[in-house]
C-alpha cells in the first residue's frame, strides 16, 4: 500500500511540479543558446536580462512550490476536506505520513538536481568546446581531490537528506497541531512552527548553560578537521541531533493526526 | 454475528458531550436510518465506526473487529461532504478506487456513469454541485462492501436528484451488508428503512423497526420524528 500511496503523492506533485521543470529545461537551452551565438546578448540585452529573470523566477519557483506543495498534500489532503477520502483508505495512518514524507523529499531531491540540471545545461551550450574542456577537467581534479574523502563526504549528504526530513515532519507536526483549531488553522499551524523554533532555541540556550556538555560537543565539533583527517564527529552528531528530533516531531505528528484527528 | 455493535460508547470534544453511553447492536442485511437535528452526534457516530474518530470511553466492534485499517477495507463511506481529490478526471478516481479497494466493481461505476451521461474524462471540480455528489455516491455503492456508512446523502440535492439517490443505494447495495444512513430529511427515505435509530443530543432514544414503529404509534416516521423532536 505504501506504493501505491507514494504513487498517488508523485501523480499530484508532477502536475504542477513537470511544467515548471520544462520551462525551466527551456529556458536554459534558450539562454545557452543566446549565450553560445548571440555574444551581444551578454551586453545589457533587455531581452537577455528579462530571459535571465524569468529563469531566476523559475528557480524561485521550484523551491517556492515544493514547499507550499509539501505542506499542501499534509494540511488539506490529510486534514482537510480530501482527508475524508484518505482516512476511509485501508491503511494505517503512519504509512500515509510515511508517503507524503517520501514525496516531499522526492520532490525536494528532483528540484534540486533540475536547478543543478539546468546550469550544467547552460554551461554545456553556452560556452564553446574549449571552455567545456576546461570545465570538465576542473570538475575531474575536484572529483580526484576529494577522492579519499568519499565517505565523509556520504555522510555529509546523507545528514543534508536527513535536515530536509527533519524540517518536513517539523512542519507535519506543526500542521496537525494547528489543525486542532476549528478556525484559523493555518495561522495556528504557523505559530506552532514559530513555538518549536523557540524551544529549541531555549534548549540550545540551556545546552550551552551546562559547561561539561557544551565542552565536549565543542569539542566533538572543532575536533580534527578536514585535511589530514577528517572528523567525522562533527557530522554524526548532527545526524543524531536531527535523528533525535525527526523522532519526536514524528511522534507529535502521529499522535495529532491519528489519535486527535480533527478534519476540516 | 452484528455488523456494528457499540458498547458504552462515549466521545467528547473537551467540556462538549458528542455521544453519551451509545449502546447498538446492528445486524447485516438491514437498511437503517439514524436520524436526529443538526449536532445530535450522528456524524461523531459513523466517524467513530470509520476511525477518524477516538472514543473517550466505550468500545465499537466491525463484524467482530475494532475498527483498524482492516474494517475500513469492509466498509464503503461517503461522507456529507466534496471529499475525492478534485483535479483528478472521474475515470482517475474510478482508478483510485480500484486501486485500494478490491471490491469495487468498476463495470457497475461505469454503467452507472453512463446511465447519467457523466462525462469520465472531465475534471471532479468541473462537475456541477449535484454530478459531484452523484459520482461520489456511484463510487461509493460500486463497492461490494460489508458496511455501508452514508452521512446525509440526500441533504442538499433536489427532489430529482434525492430519488436517484436512494434508487442507487436500494440497487447497487451488497443485500447482505449493513447500510446505515444519517439523515434528518426522514419521509424521503421512510419507504426504504427497515429500522430507524433516533438520536437526541449525544443520546439514542429509539431503535426499532420501522413496521413495528409505524404499528406502535399509529403515525409514520417522519410524523414521529416531527413529534419527538419538536422545538
Amino acid at each position: 500500500m505504501l506504493g501505491k500511496l507514494i504513487g498517488y503523492e508523485m501523480k499530484a506533485y508532477s502536475r504542477i511540479m513537470v511544467p515548471i521543470f520544462i520551462a525551466v529545461a527551456a529556458l536554459s537551452v534558450i539562454i545557452g543558446l543566446g549565450l553560445r551565438f548571440i555574444p551581444e546578448w551578454v551586453g545589457g540585452n533587455v531581452l537577455f536580462a528579462l530571459t535571465l529573470i524569468l529563469y531566476i523566477g523559475l528557480l524561485v519557483a521550484i523551491a517556492v512550490m515544493t514547499t507550499i506543495l509539501g505542506i499542501n498534500r499534509y494540511y488539506g489532503n490529510l486534514l482537510g476536506r480530501e482527508g475524508y477520502f484518505m482516512f476511509s483508505l485501508p491503511v494505517k495512518t503512519s504509512t500515509m505520513m510515511l508517503a507524503k514524507t517520501i514525496g516531499a523529499l522526492i520532490w525536494t531531491v528532483l528540484g534540486a538536481i533540475v536547478g543543478g540540471a539546468s546550469i550544467a545545461l547552460i554551461s554545456v551550450i553556452g560556452f564553446n568546446t574549449k571552455d567545456y574542456a576546461e570545465i570538465i577537467n576542473a570538475f575531474k581534479m575536484l572529483l580526484t581531490e576529494i577522492k579519499p574523502y568519499t565517505g565523509y563526504f556520504i555522510l555529509w549528504v546523507i545528514v543534508i537528506i536527513m535536515a530536509v526530513i527533519q524540517l518536513i515532519v517539523q512542519v507535519y507536526a506543526a500542521v496537525s497541531i494547528g489543525s486542532q483549531w476549528s478556525g484559523h488553522r493555518l495561522i495556528g499551524s504557523i505559530l506552532v512552527y514559530i513555538g518549536f523554533e523557540i524551544i529549541e532555541a531555549i534548549i540550545a540556550t540551556i545546552i550551552r548553560a551546562i559547561h561539561p556538555l557544551a565542552n565536549w560537543i565543542e569539542r566533538v565539533m572543532t575536533g580534527t578537521s578536514w585535511g589530514t583527517t577528517p572528523n567525522y564527529g562533527a557530522p554524526i552528531l548532527i545526524l543524531v541531533l536531527i535523528l533525535v528530533e525527526i523522532v519526536i516531531f514524528w511522534v507529535i505528528a502521529w499522535y495529532f493526526t491519528d489519535r486527535k484527528l480533527n478534519l476540516e | 454475528m452484528a455488523a456494528i455493535v457499540c458498547n458504552n460508547l462515549t466521545k467528547r470534544y473537551g467540556k462538549t458531550t458528542a455521544l453519551q453511553n451509545v449502546n447498538l447492536s446492528l445486524e447485516p442485511g438491514r437498511i437503517i436510518g439514524l436520524a436526529g437535528p443538526n449536532g445530535s452526534g450522528k456524524t461523531t457516530l459513523i466517524k467513530l465506526i470509520q476511525r477518524m474518530l477516538v472514543p473517550t470511553q466505550g468500545q465499537i466492534m466491525i463484524n467482530g473487529s475494532e475498527p483498524s485499517p482492516e474494517t475500513k477495507a469492509h466498509i464503503a463511506y461517503l461522507p456529507d461532504r466534496d471529499f475525492l481529490p478534485d483535479w483528478m478526471k472521474v475515470c482517475a478516481l474510478m482508478d483510485l478506487y480500484g486501486k485500494y479497494y478490491g471490491d469495487f466493481d468498476r463495470a457497475s461505476a461505469e454503467q452507472m456513469l453512463a446511465n447519467l451521461a457523466i462525462d469520465t474524462t472531465q475534471t471532479f471540480k468541473k462537475l456541477s454541485k449535484g454530478t459531484r455528489e452523484k459520482v461520489q455516491l456511484i463510487l461509493t455503492m460500486s463497492r461490494k462492501a460489508e458496511v455501508y456508512l452514508l452521512d446525509e446523502p440526500i441533504a442538499g440535492v433536489d427532489p430529482a436528484a434525492r430519488d436517484y439517490i436512494i434508487r442507487t443505494i436500494i440497487s447497487n447495495y451488497n443485500p447482505e451488508a449493513l447500510v446505515l444512513i444519517s439523515t434528518h430529511l426522514i419521509a424521503d427515505i421512510e419507504a426504504v428503512l427497515d429500522e430507524v435509530i433516533f438520536l437526541k443530543q449525544g443520546q439514542i432514544v429509539l431503535h426499532e423497526n420501522t413496521d413495528d414503529l409505524r404499528t406502535r404509534v399509529n403515525m409514520s416516521v417522519d410524523e414521529y420524528f416531527r413529534e419527538v423532536f419538536k422545538c
